[in-house]
């Protein structure tokens, strides 16, 4: 059986300070893996200050580096923004500069705002889609010089939202139908490096994604009557999530580790939902 | 967690099922391994190529044995309830319960719509697709919280394709039989999902279907005019391996949070197709 070695490989996850990201950061880190860790940081205030829920912070980021070093590998913090290709370039430099090869990277970043279509903001709109869509594109350019040279593998963290539409969630939603695509296009065009292309759809996470917005939007308040964010959360689970629980950041991380080993698996969109989406 | 779980993989003998027998049983599962074993002379003795044999379910047990592995040959012919119920009885009785099912047999045969017998398409349907149904339902009774079902379904099942319409409607059942399962059985935390390979050189393979294949890489060897075929067929370019199949059957075995899915190990062959 060929299982990928991953002692000793750089694996770069984006949006990594906490949540998700961090999760599966912390996972490829007892793998024995370099992990490039890569938020907002210092970068937030100035990419998104006036973000309708507060995005990772600088203390986030270093925190989470310095935790993560210690589960395995070598860990290095570093700032970006991936709406913006010069940050993206900033990073693969940086962690060719700690590490010297670049093999897994896992485009996780990402931003929601919900609201009905009809007076959505033009401004929320595009920074969804810079930061969901065209992050992925920017920092996945970046990379493939020097991925294209020893393969690897790009892991995108999609959602169930990027298989269905829901009402108040246009934008999101479209972003990340949009992922998939991209996804699915990377992997036929990429295939040939030796580079495979997969996405994660998670369903309902406990992440600041849920607690900070989608727990108290007009949608879930309006729908189940409750005046929590945890009740909210909760019901929403109940609701949507056949196996009855909540999806948690080790659940991707597991996924991911999987897909960075599956050595013939490439365009897919594994749903990890608890049945929430089937296909 | 793998160890110590009773595990029944049909189909067995030989291919994919042999290589997910093997995984878990070196991940320390007790494991069945399931074929039609004597069974193929009466229930697959006219079947249009060699099904798996009385020596293969047995050479498949031993070389198992010998290295090290907790297992058990039991005949089945999937396509029989009296059958499965046996199976099922047997692997509760010799490893006390029954934790993991993994329903891999399966079948072929080519041909147009206009030419296929009925005989042919019932026995694939019967082994394909209610072969999954019937194990399945002999297996509830023993399945607590935390039980997994693995289908191995096929890229077949999430795309039609021409002179192949019997196997690729039993496909789809399977995927389709996989979400309702997964739907139905959610709530006593049973896990249902599906596995897509897309082409792995098994006896499907090289006993059938690569002699239809000679007619598009004319003057190769079965091997060489199968590996011409996935070249121009998935994007990563090479076959599935049986080994690579059984990665994905412990990955779902243990992944806590999915039920449902049909995943694909394709090598990018199903690109675009849910």
């Amino acid at each position: 059986m060929t299982i990928v070695e991953l002692e000793g490989k750089t694996v770069l996850v984006t949006g990594a300070a906490r949540g998700i990201g961090r999760g599966i950061a912390e996972a490829f880190a007892r793998e024995g893996a370099n992990v490039v860790v890569a938020d907002l940081g210092a970068l937030a205030d100035e990419a998104a200050g006036d973000w309708n829920y507060a995005l990772s912070a600088e203390a986030a980021l270093a925190t989470a580096a310095e935790e993560i070093g210690e589960l395995g590998g070598d860990c290095v913090a570093v700032a970006v923004d991936v709406a913006d290709g010069a940050s993206c370039q900033n990073l693969v430099d940086k962690a060719l500069e700690a590490f010297g090869r670049l093999d897994v990277i896992v485009n996780n970043a990402g931003l929601i705002q919900t609201g009905p279509l009809v007076d959505f903001a033009e401004r929320d709109w595009d920074r969804i889609f810079a930061v969901n869509v065209k992050g992925i594109f920017l920092l996945s350019r970046a990379a493939l010089p020097t991925m294209r040279a020893s393969g690897g593998a790009i892991i995108n963290i999609a959602s169930v939202a990027g298989k269905r539409g829901f009402p108040d969630m246009g934008a999101y939603c479209a972003s990340k139908f949009a992922a998939i695509g991209l996804t699915q296009s990377m992997a036929a065009e990429l295939a040939a490096d030796g580079i495979r292309v997969n996405a994660i759809c998670p369903g309902n996470v406990d992440t600041s994604m849920w607690f900070d917005h989608l727990s108290k939007s007009r949608r879930h308040r309006r729908r189940f009557g409750t005046d929590t964010v945890d009740a909210t959360f909760d019901a929403v689970v109940e609701a949507n999530i056949p196996l009855g629980r909540e999806q948690k950041p080790h659940d991707m991380a597991e996924a991911a580790l999987y897909l960075a080993r599956a050595e013939n698996v490439t365009g897919v969109s594994l749903v990890v939902a608890g049945g929430f989406v089937m296909n | 967690m793998i160890t110590g779980k009773s595990v029944i993989v049909t189909g067995a003998a030989r291919g994919i099922g042999r290589a997910i027998a093997e995984a878990f049983a070196r991940e320390g599962a007790n494991v069945v391994l399931a074929d039609l074993g004597a069974l193929s002379l009466e229930s697959a003795a006219a079947w249009h190529y060699g099904l798996s044999a009385q020596t293969d379910l047995a050479s498949a047990a031993d070389d198992l044995r010998s290295s090290g592995g907790s297992c058990l040959a039991i005949e089945v012919d999937v396509a029989d309830r009296a059958s499965c119920q046996r199976l099922v009885d047997e692997t509760v009785a010799a490893f006390g319960g029954l934790d993991i099912l993994v329903n891999n047999a399966g079948i072929i045969r080519l041909g147009g719509i206009g030419e296929m017998d009925e005989a042919t398409w019932d026995r694939i349907f019967a082994v394909n697709a209610k072969g999954v149904f019937l194990m399945a339902q002999a297996a509830m009774p023993h399945l607590a919280a935390g039980a997994v079902m693995i289908n191995i379904a096929s890229n077949a099942g999430k795309r039609g394709s021409a002179f192949n319409s019997a196997y690729c409607a039993s496909k789809a059942a399977v995927i389709g039989l996989t979400q309702s399962m997964a739907a139905e059985f959610a709530a006593s935390a049973i896990r249902v999902n599906a596995i897509c390979p897309a082409n792995v050189f098994t006896a499907m393979q090289f006993d059938y279907l690569v002699k239809h294949r000679l007619r598009q890489y004319p003057g190769q060897s079965y091997e060489a005019a199968f590996d011409a075929f996935v070249k121009d067929s998935a994007p990563l370019g090479r076959k599935q391996s049986p080994e690579e199949i059984a990665e994905a059957a412990l990955y779902l075995a243990r992944a806590e949070s999915v039920t449902g899915v049909a995943l694909s190990v394709d090598g990018g062959n199903g690109i675009g197709l849910s």
